[in-house]
């Protein structure tokens, strides 16, 4: 497949740059609609989507985007509060420090103080809508921290609905939190009571075949100055039945995550690149198939020239120290 | 910058309602303030400024919010995303370091030390804390011609900072300080105070080591005037003296506070100063005892250890 007509030559081509981006994806637009419905109706759900769907990014983006300020004479703003629930079965406190840093500098007070200083921080801050990202390392008494803090932005005096979403990483049919949010204490009955009458738990499923060919322009367009023609998406379906191994889609689901899809095509350009090409060919996607399919977990030799973890940057795998260059 | 959007990497390192100082806003206020948007307790900001900086020894609060050697302006610049020479402006740094030609200047040199006195109706109108208001001698505001208070209705002395309490309230009965009664005081009083804060504002806007010779020398050469004349000392009259002690070090000679003491006492003004044909004389040849009077007796007695006073030797 490769042409060397095609090919650009030359050992002065500087190294292969990854782009970063964000992508509005088939599954950032599902994943964010049904944020944004919560968002817009105060509403509760459990989102779940499987491991690099990129939930992380999509909430990142939306918080980016909402329109949050700091005014240093009116009203400050910050209608979307998203943080990463924290690690290690952690207790209320950790989540108030996690909620509390994402307004910014905000000096350690006792846990007594926080709590209510929380509430009437997100009060002034006008919250509509609360993200917890990885909330499937929430507990029970995270959660149920959650519960107390809209409670209160509810009641008097603030009476603020707050939507909340708790987006889980999940595999298999198991939904996280489902378990804890449907036990019969009174507590999870009445959490479970304020979650959306319709849709309270929601998977949001990975990229189909079809999806793969509409991204797929959105990585020519990022990577067009180093691989001037490149033509990804004549080779979608190929992509698609490669990432739909099922080594890579451990649930069988046929569904493509962006971050499978991502590395692919990024490893495959970046050996394009690094080949003097112009764009990919079959026989480099198969070697990059093979090496995320059959050979990533083969144990990498480091040996010979470190030169091979070469950093963009580090200035001392490009020039002499100052001593020797003078000698 | 008036506002931080989200996408603005200063968001996660600025607090979460900056704010920024108002005309002659003191530093002290502009803590107190930040401490209130935020809804903290009243040393919050404060303390997490004291926190920044790894200090041995004593730490005197009041010399930081003068001239602000042991904390680190930039550090709450960045909190607050403005520039730290805006900071610096709600301090006397910049008018004592071109006052004494020095690039480190210390709280000593403007004032020994200061108490707790706040306006009611500017933290009403503002929450505004003047810089002036820590000046000696200045009793009344200058804007609203009303008593600055240095006590509670209940009894308990004005504190700036306190941990228990909330910003502009009292420490022990929590009354907002706006609530302070206003008192109308003294119009002779309000004339004198005129005097000192003419003087106050010519050596800190315009004050140079050479004119701050020249003032000192002008107010010795009244003082000997005065003492071949009458033979002794003038007798300093109580009305005259700093009412109430103040909380600090003791005070050292060179301060401007005790020079504009001296020369309100002489009835002198800046224009007397800049008028003044005076002789050539080293500032360091000053006359002792002379000095002495205005240290000892035209400023407050109530500040001067005995050792201090023993050391001027003054009869």
């Amino acid at each position: 497949m490769s042409n060397m007509g095609t090919s650009i030559s030359g050992p002065l081509r500087p190294p292969f740059v990854l782009q970063r981006a964000f992508i509005e994806t088939p599954f950032e637009r599902r994943f964010l609609s049904i944020v944004r419905h919560a968002w817009q109706e105060r509403s509760w759900h459990v989102i779940s989507a499987v491991p690099g769907s990129g939930k992380s990014l999509g909430i990142g983006e939306l918080v980016r985007t909402s329109g949050a300020y700091k005014d240093k004479t009116g009203a400050p703003y910050l209608p979307v509060l998203a943080v990463c629930s924290p690690k290690n079965n952690a207790q209320a406190p950790a989540l108030g420090e996690e909620l509390a840093s994402a307004f910014g500098v905000v000096p350690s007070m006792p846990w007594k103080r926080l709590r209510i200083w929380l509430v009437q921080a997100m009060a002034a801050f006008q919250v509509e809508c609360i993200i917890i990202d990885d909330a499937h390392d929430l507990n029970r008494f995270t959660l149920s921290f959650l519960k107390e803090l809209t409670d209160k932005l509810a009641a008097f005096p603030y009476k603020r609905l707050v939507g909340l979403c708790l987006v889980t990483a999940h595999s298999g049919d198991v939904i996280p939190l489902k378990e804890i949010i449907k036990q019969p204490d009174e507590i999870w009955r009445q959490f479970y009571r304020r979650m959306d009458k319709l849709h309270p738990f929601c998977v949001v499923d990975g990229h189909t075949q079809d999806e793969i060919v509409e991204i797929l322009p959105n990585f020519e367009d990022l990577y067009r100055s180093q691989l001037p023609d490149l033509r990804l998406r004549r080779w979608a379906p190929y992509i698609y039945e490669q990432l739909t191994n099922p080594i890579l889609d451990l649930d069988s689901s046929r569904r493509v995550t962006m971050d499978n899809l991502t590395k692919f095509v990024t490893i495959a350009l970046g050996h394009a690149y690094d080949r003097g090409e112009r764009d990919v060919n079959g026989q480099i996607l198969k070697e990059t198939a093979e090496l995320l399919i059959q050979h990533r977990d083969d144990p990498f030799h480091i040996d010979g020239d470190a030169a091979l973890f070469h950093i963009d940057g580090d200035s001392t795998n490009e020039e002499l120290p100052p001593e020797q260059a003078v000698g | 910058m008036q506002r931080v959007t989200i996408d603005d990497p200063a968001w996660l390192t600025t607090f979460p309602r900056p704010v920024a100082p108002l005309p002659d806003e003191w530093l002290a206020g502009l803590l107190l303030r930040c401490d209130e948007v935020n809804r903290w307790n009243s040393r919050t900001t404060f303390y997490l400024l004291k926190r920044t900086i790894n200090l041995r020894g004593p730490w005197y609060i009041h010399r930081n919010l003068i001239v602000p050697h042991n904390i680190d302006l930039d550090v709450l610049a960045r909190w607050l995303k403005l520039p730290t020479s805006s900071l610096l402006a709600t301090t006397y740094h910049e008018e004592l370091a071109r006052c004494y030609e020095t690039t480190s200047p210390v709280s000593r040199l403007l004032t020994p030390g200061f108490s707790t006195r706040i306006c009611p109706q500017c933290c009403d109108e503002k929450r505004l804390l003047m810089r002036n208001l820590m000046l000696p001698h200045i009793e009344c505001c200058p804007k609203h011609h009303v008593k600055l208070m240095r006590e509670c209705q209940c009894g308990a002395r004005l504190q700036l900072f306190s941990p228990d309490a909330l910003p502009f309230a009292c420490n022990m009965c929590g009354l907002d300080w706006r609530k302070l009664p206003r008192v109308a005081p003294d119009p002779k009083r309000i004339e004198l105070e005129h005097k000192y804060l003419a003087l106050y504002e010519f050596f800190l806007s315009q004050g140079t080591p050479e004119i701050l010779k020249r003032a000192w020398q002008l107010a010795k050469e009244r003082l000997s005037d005065s003492r071949k004349r009458n033979g002794r000392y003038p007798s300093v009259e109580p009305s005259s003296l700093l009412p109430g002690p103040l909380v600090g070090p003791e005070p050292i000679s060179e301060s401007i506070s005790v020079l504009v003491a001296g020369l309100v006492f002489f009835g002198l003004t800046p224009k007397d100063i800049l008028t003044y044909d005076a002789p050539p004389l080293h500032y360091t040849e000053v006359r002792i005892k002379e000095h002495g009077f205005f240290v000892l007796d035209v400023f407050p007695k109530s500040l001067i250890s005995q050792r201090y006073r023993d050391a001027f030797d003054f009869d």
